[in-house]
């Protein structure tokens, strides 16, 4: 393997400025659970590599007064899985957090880094999308954010322009009362989605859908949300039928392949069942408080 | 993995051809191309670089012409490997123009091979990508045939 | 820091060393070939099969995805560094005693998940055990009885 050279800025100004002098050889690397095994299998060579792990604002983790949570990139899966403070419709993002990989993997790999890297089978996109997230990227000029849903441009593209770094994922407070879930399939443990569903739900006292958000992963080049469908169940009670129509209009949208995990035929024929699940699973976690 | 995509375009087959014919324009239109030479009358050489996550290859193509009859039927070959042979890419392509009502019709087929480190995707993936990739040519291309010939010059 | 190589100063098993690594160098690399620490395991190279685990600053991570230019100040304890020389962790003991090693390629990394599992919770369950082993690949497929010897380890041989 060549020598890279190795920097270890401890701003995300310095860390920038490295990165855009570099060009095209440079590479931000956080937890290296990706690019290192990119490294290793020699996919990828580096000329510059600029580590984000001396940088303490990316390690934070915070809740603005308004209920909006800041999860640094640099936070580890398994911190964002064990965050006691990620709850109601907000743990949508600790529940596909502890669900990635293993626990060594989740002890290394960290959120920036994952939604960087943006596999389509990967766990956050879809909880972010549920949870309405925004992403946080520096730059040259400066910072801008990113909804989540405009972040996933599909099959490892991102809204990150080359220079730039993800710096932290910002969820909006979640209506009273929502709860989120992430419900995935995998053929053994630790394997990425065959298919995955995340949602954040609320209802008012009466039963009735008052907030719905639902996005499909590994289903496509990035997560799949389809309002068209979640309006079917917006507004009226969350029945079997109901959850069929959302189920089988959003399968409409959705575009899997066919790979050594699953054909795309059985991918669309799982979905629904997992959309089924997950609205069971965060119904019944509601329960004691309706 | 084979490729087949059609599209219509809103200008005649004639001029579509010229364009399809027209390396210059080809440059412009194909993602990741950033350069295509003429060899001799039938072949070209030309670079394209396709991204996959933080894969970034860049394929010296060359592109040879084996059959063509103005202006419905061209079929090329190309072949090509990154500098380092990182990757290896064959294809061989088939583009069919039909008059339409509002203008031309293009049908095209691709066969293709990737081994080395973009095979690494997988097939279903990479079809994925190259149909994704294949909308930003038509856009590209659409775009410049419906615009005003002075423009295009 | 610019340098192709980087000084890194890192405590393995107890002990600080300098090392000049190469900014693309792994801790795996640098614990087999320049401390001759072979229990950490060479086997995918992809964070998958979880042969080359060690423990990072306490915690179990696959030491083939670590920079070692990136560990300066860290602490990493390796199979060696688990018991004094001559001697073995009860993990270690329940894997012999339970048969639980065939050809042993992944018993270092398995020991030291096993390890952490034990240190955090004392008494796990079989499910905790199994999601604490399910990032380690057994190819002669012992895992029952791995699994029966971390139960074993927690519970002194009680069950």
């Amino acid at each position: 393997m060549m020598a890279a050279t190795f920097h270890k800025p401890a701003t995300v100004d310095d860390a920038v400025r490295v990165l855009t002098d570099a060009g095209e050889g440079g590479r931000p690397i956080s937890g290296g659970a990706t690019l290192v095994a990119m490294m290793n299998a020699k996919l990828v060579e580096p000329d510059v590599l600029v580590s984000l792990s001396a940088i303490a604002e990316l390690k934070d983790f915070g809740r603005a007064p308004d209920g909006t949570v800041r999860i640094g990139a640099m936070r580890r899966h398994r911190e964002t899985a064990f965050e006691s403070d990620l709850a109601g419709g907000q743990a949508v993002v600790a529940k596909a957090a502890s669900q990635i990989a293993n626990p060594p993997v989740r002890n290394m790999g960290t959120i920036g880094g994952s939604i960087s890297f943006a596999d389509p089978a990967a766990d956050y996109p879809p909880a972010l999308v549920a949870a309405d997230a925004t992403i946080e990227i520096a730059g040259p000029d400066g910072r801008r954010f990113v909804p989540a849903e405009e972040f996933f441009l599909g099959w490892y593209e991102t809204a990150v322009e080359p220079g730039e770094i993800v710096t932290a994922v910002l969820l909006p407070p979640a209506p009273d009362r929502a709860v989120g879930h992430y419900e995935k399939l995998c053929r053994v443990a630790g394997d990425f989605a065959l298919a995955s569903v995340a949602l954040v739900l609320a209802l008012d006292g009466a039963g009735t859908v008052t907030h719905l958000r639902l996005a499909v992963g590994g289903c496509g080049g990035g997560p799949v949300r389809c309002p068209e469908a979640e309006a079917l169940v917006v507004g009226a009670v969350p029945s079997a039928e109901r959850i069929a129509a959302l189920a089988e209009r959003l399968v409409e949208d959705l575009d899997p392949v066919d790979d050594s995990r699953g054909s795309a035929e059985y991918r669309l024929q799982i979905v629904p069942r997992l959309i089924a699940k997950a609205f069971e699973e965060a119904l019944t976690e509601m329960e004691p408080a309706r | 993995m084979r490729i087949e995509q059609s599209f219509t375009v809103g200008a005649p087959p004639d001029r579509v051809w010229s364009l399809i014919r027209d390396p210059q324009v080809m440059v412009g239109c194909v993602p990741g191309c950033d350069g295509i030479e003429q060899i001799d009358e039938t072949s070209y050489t030309a670079q394209v670089t396709v991204s996959v996550g933080p894969i970034k290859a860049r394929f010296n193509l060359v592109i040879e012409i084996t059959e063509e009859q103005a202006p419905t039927f061209i079929r090329t070959e190309s072949r090509g490997e990154e500098g380092s042979r990182a990757s290896m890419v064959k294809s061989v392509n088939e583009m069919r123009l039909a008059p339409v009502d509002d203008g031309t019709e293009v049908s095209y087929s691709a066969d293709v091979e990737i081994s080395g480190r973009l095979g690494r995707y997988g097939a279903g993936m990479m079809k994925k990508i190259a149909t994704k990739l294949a909308g930003k040519f038509e856009e590209s291309f659409r775009t410049l045939a419906e615009a005003p010939e002075e423009v295009v010059g | 820091m610019t340098t192709k190589t980087q000084d890194v100063t890192v405590t393995v098993n107890g002990a600080a060393r300098t090392l000049a690594c190469a900014g693309t160098t792994t801790l795996l690399t640098v614990l087999r070939d320049d401390l001759l620490l072979t229990g950490a395991k060479r086997g995918c190279n992809q964070g998958v099969c979880g042969a080359c685990t060690v423990l990072i600053d306490g915690r179990p991570m696959r030491s083939c995805l670590t920079l070692a230019a990136n560990l300066d100040g860290a602490e990493v304890t390796t199979v060696e560094g688990l018991a004094p020389r001559g001697e073995l962790t009860r993990v270690q003991e329940s894997l012999l005693k339970q048969n639980a090693v065939q050809c042993g390629f992944c018993t270092s990394g398995m020991v030291m998940v096993a390890h952490d599992l034990l240190q955090r919770s004392p008494d796990p369950d079989v499910e905790e055990v199994r999601d604490a082993l399910s990032g380690n690949l057994c190819r002669c497929s012992g895992y029952r009885a791995l699994v029966d010897a971390v139960i074993d380890a927690a519970t002194g041989g009680a069950a």
